[in-house]
């Protein structure tokens, strides 16, 4: 059961429709990129690269672990077919880590395309010789956990779920890391830049940044193991934690909930 | 069981005990039938109570979904899918292979009459289409409990005919249904066992002659069609049953009488024994809708 959930949901989140939509923003934001590091001169190095994925693949990938992880359940409810999937013979958290589980898988894939699509667009074929690329890869498969597993919990306890899942991508994970002090681990974009082989200077100081201490400084303090030991844990009690709300709440069609 | 939503009460105290064959759940809009229905499918929880569906309660309990069968109100389906598709999905969800899966969405389509139809895009379905979708995913596993919730709504008169004989013979089977609608006369043709939710409140359950026959606030009307209504009128003025009656301009005598069931062998034994000629003799207030209308004041 478990398996046939997980490749319906994978078919429907991978499906072409939807697919063409996700490529044609990493083209977009890699021709973006293209435009911006030949003007910048940075065509080519690896600061340029580092730039890139920092202020617009990682972004991109939260987006789109906002809109998959909403749809697992969330957007159910909101579409009401929620009803069929709770009255079938199925154990509620069967039904919640298999969907959860392609929703990442999903985030996961877009995730990896677009670094390959920057890093192509950046060195070329030698992308995949480039050991940065490669922990990139790496990165943002622990990306798509943390970030699916965290939004799909806001969305088992919140409605209108998107909304907040976009603050918290745009908004928290943005300042946090530019705030004083420790608070940088508060933030999964940290943890997943200091995984990153980028170069130091990759991420832009900001207004903020300039009053503390920087994302660039932040990050460079978080032990490796540290971040990968708290991306897997916010997966691990996230999706934990929306398998056992998901069992004792009650989900009816959004428009009828009471 | 009662629900609460806040401080708006769903369902009050409602007590009850569901067994084989067709039950109508009737209520008017906020009565509280969507509102059971979902307890019953284990969507929601009662807030007081408890609700026992083969001893077992129904909150997200797979055990009681292998043997209930829910065709919900809402218009919503995944759009891009095919009926087939959608069918054979909901049939791979409660646990059948693949080939189990496509042989009963086959079935099922066959039975609700859209094996022609079910390789179009839902997205394109009519509404009585999509009725009908619903309904073969909800008996596709074969379920001992049926719940039908508004299934008349948006079929043409020869899909509600035969779906109507689906579900007699469904009933037919021993399977328990319960049906919730709004078009009473035609719930009226598949049932007699009624359950009448009004405000949140269980007003009346079982039999709807039964029912009827505890009306006393509302006499028994009955129209009788003959060639020679004056005669007929003075014997009928005779039986203790009559409270009044009326000539009508086309021939026939209306009356209103107390204690039917005692009234109909009276007046067999009248027109024994006076040879009355009478065409027609009708109750038009002994229907689902009048009895529905005499509750709830409505």
């Amino acid at each position: 059961m478990f398996s046939y959930v997980y490749l319906s949901t994978l078919r429907e989140f991978l499906s072409l429709r939807r697919l063409a939509i996700w490529l044609i923003a990493i083209l977009g934001v890699a021709a973006l990129g293209f435009a911006w590091l030949r003007l910048s001169g940075k065509l080519g190095t690896e600061l340029g690269y580092g730039t890139l994925m920092g202020i617009m693949g990682f972004r991109l990938m939260a987006l789109v672990a906002a809109v998959f992880s909403t749809a697992v359940i969330a957007g159910e409810v909101e579409q009401k077919t929620i009803v069929y999937l709770v009255t079938r013979p199925i154990l509620r958290p069967i039904l919640l880590s298999a969907r959860s589980l392609a929703a990442i898988s999903t985030i996961a894939v877009i995730g990896v395309v677009m670094v390959l699509a920057l890093g192509l667009m950046n060195f070329g074929v030698q992308a995949f010789k480039t050991p940065m690329v490669w922990r990139d890869v790496l990165v943002v498969i622990l990306g798509a956990m943390a970030y699916g597993g965290l939004f799909l919990f806001i969305s088992m306890l919140l409605n209108r779920a998107f909304l907040f899942c976009l603050l918290f991508a745009f908004g928290w994970e943005t300042f946090v890391p530019q705030m004083p002090g420790d608070l940088y681990y508060a933030s999964i974009l940290s943890h997943m830049q200091a995984l990153t082989l980028h170069p130091e200077g990759s991420y832009p100081s900001t207004a903020l940044s300039n009053l503390g201490s920087s994302a660039s400084e932040g990050v460079a303090v978080i032990p490796a193991w540290a971040s990968v030991t708290t991306l897997l844990a916010i997966f691990v009690v996230a999706v934990g934690l929306s398998a056992v709300w998901f069992q004792q709440s009650e989900y009816v069609p959004r428009e009828d909930a009471e | 069981m009662s629900r609460w939503f806040g401080l708006v009460i769903g369902l009050n105290d409602v007590s009850a005990h569901i067994g084989p064959g067709i039950t109508a759940l009737l209520g008017q809009n906020g009565a509280g039938k969507t509102t059971m229905i979902r307890m019953i499918t284990g969507q929601i929880r009662p807030t007081t109570g408890r609700i026992k569906i083969f001893d077992e309660e129904p909150f997200a309990n797979p055990n009681v979904f292998r043997r209930l069968g829910y065709c919900p109100e809402i218009d919503q389906f995944y759009e891009w899918m095919t009926g087939r598709v959608f069918v054979e999905h909901m049939a791979r969800l409660s646990g059948f292979g693949k080939e189990e899966a496509q042989d009963r969405a086959q079935r099922m389509l066959q039975v609700v009459g859209m094996e022609a139809r079910c390789d179009k895009k839902i997205a394109g379905y009519s509404k009585g289409m999509r009725q009908r979708i619903k309904l073969a995913q909800a008996m596709l596993h074969d379920p001992s409990i049926i719940l039908l919730d508004e299934p008349l709504n948006g079929l043409d008169p020869v899909g509600r005919h035969e779906f109507m004989q689906v579900v007699a013979g469904l009933a037919e089977r021993g399977k328990c249904i319960i049906i919730s609608s709004h078009i009473l006369s035609e719930v009226e043709q598949l049932t007699q066992s009624i359950f009448l939710l009004h405000r949140g409140r269980l007003l009346a359950t079982g039999d709807l002659t039964t029912i009827r026959s505890l009306i006393d606030k509302h006499p028994h009307r009955i129209r009788i069609e003959t060639p020679e209504p004056q005669r007929v009128a003075s014997l009928m003025l005779t039986l203790d049953n009559v409270l009044s009656l009326d000539l009508d301009r086309d021939g026939a005598v209306d009356l209103e009488v107390k204690n039917a069931e005692s009234f109909y062998p009276a007046v067999a034994d009248l027109v024994l024994q006076h040879d009355l000629k009478i065409y027609g003799l009708a109750s038009p207030d002994n229907n689902l809708e009048s009895v529905f209308q005499y509750l709830v004041g409505a």
